[in-house]
């Protein structure tokens, strides 16, 4: 793709004044002379911006989790085979290959002279495969690029891996014509957009699957699940070790979708249609066996702040709404004056928290009280207003807090923002989720009423 | 297109300096004078192209009352980019801009790139900033300055396309051999990834 042009306004003729110039050129000398010296950072980012390096292939794509990890290694094995570069390291998640530089006098020269690792390291070319699970889109994120050596001896591995990875993708969908001929048969129902029947009924097979200990997989979560509470039996070790429990229980969940979906029947369809719900359902099944373990932890963890929490909450719960929003400085149309109290929908579903068993149901609860804080105001003013800005969101939040009466709300809130960090494809979730911590953090340590 | 980079920018500045309008101005190219709009302000993105790169910059707003100041940490933390608003017609919106910046300079991330947006320069007769005084000072501190518009959408393409350049440019010192396309070699060659039927059709040939 070529670099687009840079839209230039009629009006921003300042921006093209002498004085933005100087700047660009002062930048630019200050650059030059770091590079020339090596010399450490400086304090904004600006000015270290340098020549682009050495850029080295790589490619991305986004599979379904049907093709397994095993299959991408595999694949990605034979790229490397063929063009002769040997597995210098794998982990669960990644591979890395290399190619030492072929026999030449200069090589050979190298051997006899000293000369740094580091500078003999970048003589090897070396590429990396890395896989992610998007936990949110229920897909799998594979990136391979080169690190070092020369981009184009890494170049063809990456082609190979890619055309090989898209054949694979290609034969994991069905054809069209497959998809044509394909009427639903006598017991199959179309399921209707607004039950989650389907859902519901994978979840069920899943959790037959996965509580059944002639099964392997089952056998192996509940092992998993014996060993977890063997492990973290005294609460207050484990508190010190989060979120190390968190991350068990996540490779846990990586390992048994993996397995369900080396094991399960994919080539029959109504096997694809239950499959969607693989990692919501396997997630679902284990977190319900190990959550309250994991939040007591984290409860112990952050008893300080859920103490402070509680308390000053229960001082604002003494308090009438009014009250609350004026001290917050809300703006008076965001107050809803009305015969029922203020954000009662938002605050009602944020008390549900509690009861959600699994991580993504939290921060499902979250999104629809953002979603019902903001339904909220345009229902009051019948569309005329909207809770846009940020500083307007942030009060009203505060506020909605305050008035939950869920127990142990900030270390709840903990234990989510570590499950989207050791997670992948929750940005949005995580937004939202700051806010909340946020808001917390006010009421607990700023809020002077 | 999957983009091939995804930063975390953030937007700065005392409260109704017209943070929100200038990111849904970049994001969806909206401008609502009395704040509704059709679109979700929380959840903003812009993408950009810079050097045949398709770089996602994730535009996160905050709010910019004094009395939320402890809580911005949470925010900023993890940006690679940041724009410091100010209103151009409001004198104690600038003020505030040497603060943010001071605080980003050292609580934010190491190499944070920030810019600086002097906005509703469509009310340039209400300016209380002048122009030679914002460049100063912008100078001073080693960041881009530029003059905006939520209204007009003057300046609004060109701040977002500098800082997302500024971002990817500096992450690409710090990570070389990121990028996901269009890759340079050592002699600054383009490298295209070709697929093995065109290489071998091509074998063929010669």
């Amino acid at each position: 793709m070529e670099p687009q042009p840079r839209v230039e306004s009629e009006q921003s003729d300042y921006q093209n004044s002498e004085e933005t110039k100087e700047i660009k050129a002062a930048r630019s000398l200050e650059l030059e002379q770091s590079l020339r010296n090596f010399s450490g950072s400086t304090r904004f980012g600006q000015t270290e911006i340098g020549k682009p390096k050495v850029g080295f292939p790589s490619y991305k794509v986004v599979v379904p989790l049907s093709l397994s990890t095993s299959l991408v290694f595999d694949l990605f094995k034979n790229a490397c085979n063929k063009h002769k570069f040997q597995i210098s390291e794998q982990t669960q998640s990644s591979i890395t290959a290399e190619q030492q530089p072929s026999s030449s006098i200069r090589n050979l020269f190298s051997c006899i002279v000293p000369i740094s690792e580091e500078r003999k390291s970048r003589n090897t070319s070396e590429v990396k495969l890395l896989i992610a699970v998007n936990e949110r889109a229920c897909t799998r994120v594979v990136i391979a690029k080169g690190s070092s050596g020369v981009p184009n001896k890494i170049l063809p591995i990456i082609q190979t891996f890619r055309d090989a990875l898209e054949k694979a993708i290609m034969k994991e969908q069905p054809s069209p014509l497959e998809r044509s001929s394909r009427m639903p048969s006598e017991w199959e129902e179309i399921e209707p957009v607004l039950t989650s029947k389907l859902e519901s009924s994978s979840y069920y097979q899943f959790s037959k699957v996965l509580s059944s200990q002639q099964y392997g997989v089952g056998k192996l979560v509940a092992e998993f699940i014996e060993k977890f509470n063997d492990d973290y039996e005294d609460l207050v070790e484990g508190a010190a070790l989060v979120p190390k429990p968190l991350e068990d229980v996540k490779k846990i969940i990586e390992e048994t979708v993996e397995a369900l979906f080396t094991h399960f029947n994919l080539s029959n369809t109504s096997s694809q249609k239950v499959m969607q719900f693989c990692r919501p359902a396997v997630e679902r099944y284990i977190y319900s066996k190990l959550i309250k373990q994991l939040l007591s932890m984290y409860g112990l963890k952050y008893q300080s702040i859920n103490q402070r929490f509680q308390d000053r909450r229960d001082f604002f719960h003494t308090k009438i709404s009014q009250e609350l929003m004026q001290s917050l400085e809300l703006k008076q149309k965001y107050r809803l004056n009305s015969s029922e109290p203020p954000y009662i929908q938002a605050i009602e579903t944020l008390n549900s928290i509690g009861i959600q068993h699994t991580p993504l149901g939290k921060i499902n609860c979250l999104l629809q009280t953002a979603t019902l804080m903001k339904t909220a105001v345009v229902d009051y003013w019948k569309g005329k207003e909207e809770l846009e800005t940020m500083d307007d969101q942030l009060p009203v939040i505060i506020y909605i807090v305050s008035q939950t009466t869920v127990q142990d709300l900030p270390s709840d809130l903990n234990f989510l923002q570590d499950y989207i960090h050791l997670g992948f494809g929750f940005d949005n979730e995580q937004r939202l989720l700051i806010n909340f911590d946020g808001a917390v953090k006010y009421i607990a340590d700023e809020w002077n009423f | 297109m999957e983009p091939s980079q995804e930063f975390k920018i953030v937007t700065l500045g005392e409260g109704r300096v017209g943070k929100t309008s200038l990111t849904l101005k970049a994001a969806r190219g909206q401008f609502h004078e009395d704040e509704r709009s059709t679109v979700n302000a929380n959840f903003l993105q812009k993408d950009i192209t810079f050097q045949g790169n398709q770089i996602r910059l994730h535009l996160w707003d905050t709010a910019g009352q004094e009395r939320f100041r402890a809580l911005a940490p949470n925010y900023y933390r993890g940006a690679k980019g940041a724009i410091v608003v100010y209103d151009i017609t409001d004198k104690s919106s600038f003020d505030r801009v040497v603060s943010w910046v001071k605080e980003l300079s050292m609580q934010a991330d190491k190499d944070i790139c920030i810019v600086i947006a002097g906005n509703k320069c469509d009310r340039e007769k209400e300016r209380q900033i002048s122009k030679a005084e914002a460049m100063e000072y912008a100078r001073k501190v080693g960041v881009l300055h530029f003059d905006t518009s939520a209204k007009t959408g003057m300046g609004v393409e060109e701040i977002f396309s500098e800082l997302g350049r500024l971002v990817y440019e500096v992450q690409m010192k710090k990570n070389p051999g990121t990028g996901e396309r269009g890759y340079k070699s050592r002699k600054g060659k383009k490298i295209i990834i070709k697929k093995e039927e065109e290489v071998q059709k091509k074998k063929d040939c010669c």
